[in-house]
C-alpha cells in the first residue's frame, strides 16, 4: 500500500548517532524527500513538540539520558497528539510492548530486525490506522456528546452478546435507578406494554428479514412507579455482511404529553358534539312547549273576540289566558332550572346521609305516600355519599315521587331504596312495583323533557326524569332502568365516588 | 267517491291537550266548517271509534282528522301507521292533517314523507288558516 501523500514529516527521537542514521536511511530508501527532524533527548524532543509542527509520524526510542520507559512514552503521547507514533526499541519486552500499544503508541519495533521494507510497512499501516482510529473516536465522540445533550433515551443493543446500554436518560424518562437498568434486551422488552409487545417483536423481526436498516416503533414503556409512558423510538440497525443484524441503537423519545393531548382532544370534541346536540334538541323542546301555550292563548283570543262569554272547564276565557300566561312562565323557569342544573362542577359537596333526605323526602310526600298507602322500604349499604346536596335530594325525590304517581290501583305499592358500591361508583336504585314503562317504544325518550308515558289524567309536566337524569350526568354518573310493563320499575343511578369520600367511610 | 269539503259531515280532533281540543272545536264550531266535531285526549280510542264506526255506521266517519302528534300513549305517528291500514276507499275519504307546534326538522321532514298526511298545521286552527284549506264557506 503506497502512501498517497507526497511530503513526509517525520519526528526521530533518538539518542543513538548511528541508529539515527540507519534509520534515516530505510526511510529514504521507500519515501522519496522526507523532512526528518531530530531530537536526541526527551527535553528536545518536547521543544520540539511544543512547535507545533505537523508531523506524520513520531519514531521514539525508548531509553533516552533523561527519560525512559513507561513514562517516557506516556508523556510523548501528551505532546503528540493524535500523530502517529511508533516505539524503537534494542530489547523485546513482551508484555512493555503490548502495554504501549494499549497507551496509544502504533506499533513496537525491535532494532535488530529492522529493515528499510518492514519500517515502511509499518509506517504504512500505522498512519492508516490512526487515521481511521481518529475517524472513529471522533464519531464515538459526536455520539457521547448527542447522547449526553438529548432528552431522549438512546439505547445501543449488541444483539450477539444480547448487551443493551443506554444513556443517563433512561435513568430521567423512567425513574429507574442506575442500578435498576439491567443490560440485557430482555429488561427492556419487559419493560414493554404486554398489549405493545407483539407489535414490537413483529416490526424487529419484520425489519431483520427485510433488512431494513430504518425502523420507527410505538409502544408505551413501563416507568419505575408503575405507570406508561408513550413512546416513539427511531432506531437504526447495524447488519453484517451475511445481512444478519448485529447492532441496533434507538432513540426513545417520550410522547405522552402528545398522546394525552391528543386524547384529551378527541374526547372533548365528544363532549362538545354531545352538548351542542343536547342544547339543539334542547330548544327544539323548549320552543315546541313556549309555541304550544302561546298557540292556546293566540286561541283564547280568538274567542275573546267572538264569544266573550264562553266558558272552557267552568274557567272563563279570561282566567283562562292568565292560567296560560302563568304555564308560558313556567317554562321559561323550567328551562333556567334546566340549564343552571348542567353543570355541577363550581357547587359545594356535602357529606350527605341518603337515610336523612329519605325522611326528609318522606315528609314532604306524606299526603301522597298516606293516600297511595305506599310502603317504602330501604337498605342502604352506603350510608353517606359526598356530593351536592340539592342534586341527590332532587334525584331521590323525582324517583320516589313518580314512583308514588305511575302506580297501579289494584295492588299496594312497594317502594324499595338501596345503595351500594360498585367499583369506583356508588349506586342508588329505587325500584317499585307500579305500572311499567314500556322501553321498546318508549325507552328513547324516556329521559326527554316533557315527555310523558301515561296517560293525560295523571298530573304532571314531563320534566322529573329530565332533571334526574340532567343532574346525574352533571354528576358525571349515568342513569339506567329496568321496567316491565304492570310490573314496575327500578332505576339504578351510578354517580363516581369523590375523592372526599374515602375520608367519611373511615 | 269523492268527498265534497263543502259538506263535510264529521272532524276529529286528537289532541292529549284538553284546551287545545276546546279551542279548536269552538273553531271549528263558529265556522259551520262540519256538522259534527269529535274530541280526543287519547289517540287509541279515537282509533277504535274509526274501526267501530267503519263496521255501524259508516256515514259519521271523518272527513277531517286534525292530529297532534306529541301526545303520550299513542302519538301522532302511531296513529297514522294503525290509520295506513284501513282500506284505501276509507283512506280516500278523509284527509289527515298534522297539527303540531313543533318546529323540529324531524317532525317536518316525517310528515312529508308520510303520504297520508295532507298538510301541516301550525296551532291553533283559525279561520285564515281553515279557509286556506278552501274547503268550506264560512258563515259566521
Amino acid at each position: 500500500m503506497p502512501l498517497s501523500k507526497t511530503e513526509f514529516k517525520f519526528l526521530i527521537i533518538e539518542d543513538n548517532l548511528g541508529d539515527l542514521l540507519l534509520i534515516e536511511e530505510y526511510l529514504k530508501k521507500n519515501i522519496s524527500n522526507p523532512t526528518i527532524y531530530h531530537a536526541s533527548t526527551f527535553a528536545k524532543a518536547v521543544e520540539f513538540l511544543g512547535e507545533n509542527i505537523e508531523l506524520d509520524l513520531i519514531l521514539l526510542d525508548l531509553t533516552l539520558p533523561d527519560a525512559q520507559g513507561e513514562q517516557l512514552v506516556t508523556d510523548i503521547l501528551n505532546f503528540a497528539g493524535y500523530t502517529t507514533t511508533i516505539v524503537l526499541t534494542g530489547y523485546l519486552d513482551q508484555d512493555f510492548a503490548i502495554k504501549t500499544l494499549s497507551l496509544g503508541i502504533s506499533d513496537y519495533l525491535l532494532k535488530d530486525e529492522l529493515n528499510a521494507s518492514s519500517l515502511y510497512k509499518s509506517i504504512v499501516y500505522s498512519i492508516e490506522r490512526k487515521r481511521s482510529e481518529k475517524i472513529l473516536k471522533e464519531s464515538n465522540q459526536r455520539y457521547e456528546i448527542l447522547a449526553q445533550a438529548t432528552s431522549d433515551t438512546i439505547w445501543d443493543w449488541d444483539i450477539e452478546l444480547d448487551k443493551m446500554q443506554y444513556n443517563d436518560s433512561v435513568n430521567r424518562m423512567f425513574g429507574y435507578a442506575e442500578s435498576a437498568v439491567e443490560n440485557t434486551s430482555k429488561w427492556w422488552s419487559l419493560k414493554i406494554h404486554p398489549q405493545d409487545i407483539l407489535k414490537v417483536n413483529n416490526e424487529l423481526n419484520y425489519s431483520f428479514k427485510q433488512q431494513r436498516a430504518h425502523l420507527q416503533l410505538e409502544y408505551r414503556f413501563l416507568c419505575a412507579d408503575n405507570s406508561y409512558k408513550y413512546i416513539s423510538d427511531r432506531a437504526f440497525i447495524v447488519f453484517d455482511n451475511a445481512g444478519k443484524p448485529k447492532r441496533i441503537i434507538g432513540a426513545m423519545q417520550d410522547i405522552s404529553k402528545k398522546m394525552k393531548a391528543e386524547e384529551e382532544r378527541v374526547e372533548l370534541l365528544e363532549l362538545l358534539q354531545n352538548k351542542n346536540r343536547d342544547l339543539q334538541q334542547f330548544s327544539y323542546i323548549v320552543s315546541h312547549n313556549l309555541r304550544s301555550h302561546i298557540a292556546k292563548i293566540s286561541g283564547l283570543a280568538f274567542l275573546l273576540k267572538i264569544e266573550p262569554d264562553h266558558k272552557i272547564n267552568n274557567l272563563s276565557l279570561t282566567e283562562c289566558v292568565e292560567q296560560e300566561i302563568t304555564n308560558l312562565g313556567n317554562v321559561v323557569n323550567d328551562m333556567n332550572t334546566i340549564i343552571s342544573f348542567r353543570d355541577a362542577d363550581q357547587k359545594q359537596k356535602d357529606n350527605i346521609s341518603f337515610n336523612t333526605e329519605l325522611k326528609l323526602i318522606e315528609q314532604v310526600l306524606e299526603n301522597q305516600i298516606s293516600e297511595s298507602n305506599a310502603t317504602i322500604t330501604s337498605n342502604f349499604q352506603v350510608k353517606y355519599i359526598v356530593n351536592v346536596k340539592s342534586y341527590i335530594y332532587s334525584i331521590m325525590f323525582n324517583l320516589i315521587s313518580n314512583a308514588i304517581k305511575y302506580r297501579q290501583h289494584n295492588a299496594p305499592l312497594a317502594i324499595h331504596i338501596e345503595t351500594k358500591q360498585i367499583e369506583k361508583s356508588i349506586c342508588l336504585s329505587v325500584s317499585d312495583n307500579g305500572l311499567g314503562i314500556d322501553l321498546e317504544k318508549d325507552g328513547e325518550e324516556l329521559f326527554g323533557l316533557y315527555k310523558r308515558f301515561h296517560s293525560s289524567d295523571i298530573e304532571g309536566r314531563g320534566m322529573g326524569l329530565s332533571l334526574v337524569k340532567t343532574q346525574t350526568e352533571a354528576l358525571g354518573g349515568n342513569i339506567e332502568v329496568e321496567s316491565i310493563v304492570n310490573k314496575g320499575t327500578t332505576f339504578k343511578i351510578c354517580l363516581p365516588i369523590n375523592e372526599n369520600q374515602y375520608a367519611i367511610d373511615k | 267517491m269523492k268527498i265534497n269539503m263543502q259538506s263535510i259531515n264529521s272532524v276529529f280532533l286528537i289532541d292529549d291537550e284538553p284546551m287545545f281540543n276546546l279551542i279548536n272545536q269552538k273553531i271549528l264550531q263558529i265556522t259551520k266548517f262540519a256538522d259534527n266535531v269529535f274530541c280526543y285526549a287519547d289517540a287509541s280510542i279515537a282509533l277504535n271509534d274509526l274501526k267501530q264506526m267503519i263496521d255501524s255506521t259508516p256515514i259519521n266517519f271523518p272527513g277531517i282528522i286534525f292530529l297532534d302528534i306529541n301526545m303520550p300513549g299513542m302519538d301522532g305517528w302511531e296513529f297514522l301507521e294503525e290509520f295506513n291500514k284501513f282500506d284505501i276507499e276509507i283512506k280516500n275519504k278523509c284527509k289527515v292533517y298534522m297539527l303540531t307546534s313543533s318546529i323540529n326538522p324531524v317532525d317536518l321532514s316525517k310528515s312529508n314523507n308520510n303520504n297520508v298526511i295532507y298538510g301541516f298545521i301550525p296551532k291553533p286552527l283559525s279561520i285564515e288558516k281553515l279557509a286556506d284549506l278552501g274547503t268550506h264557506s264560512l258563515k259566521l
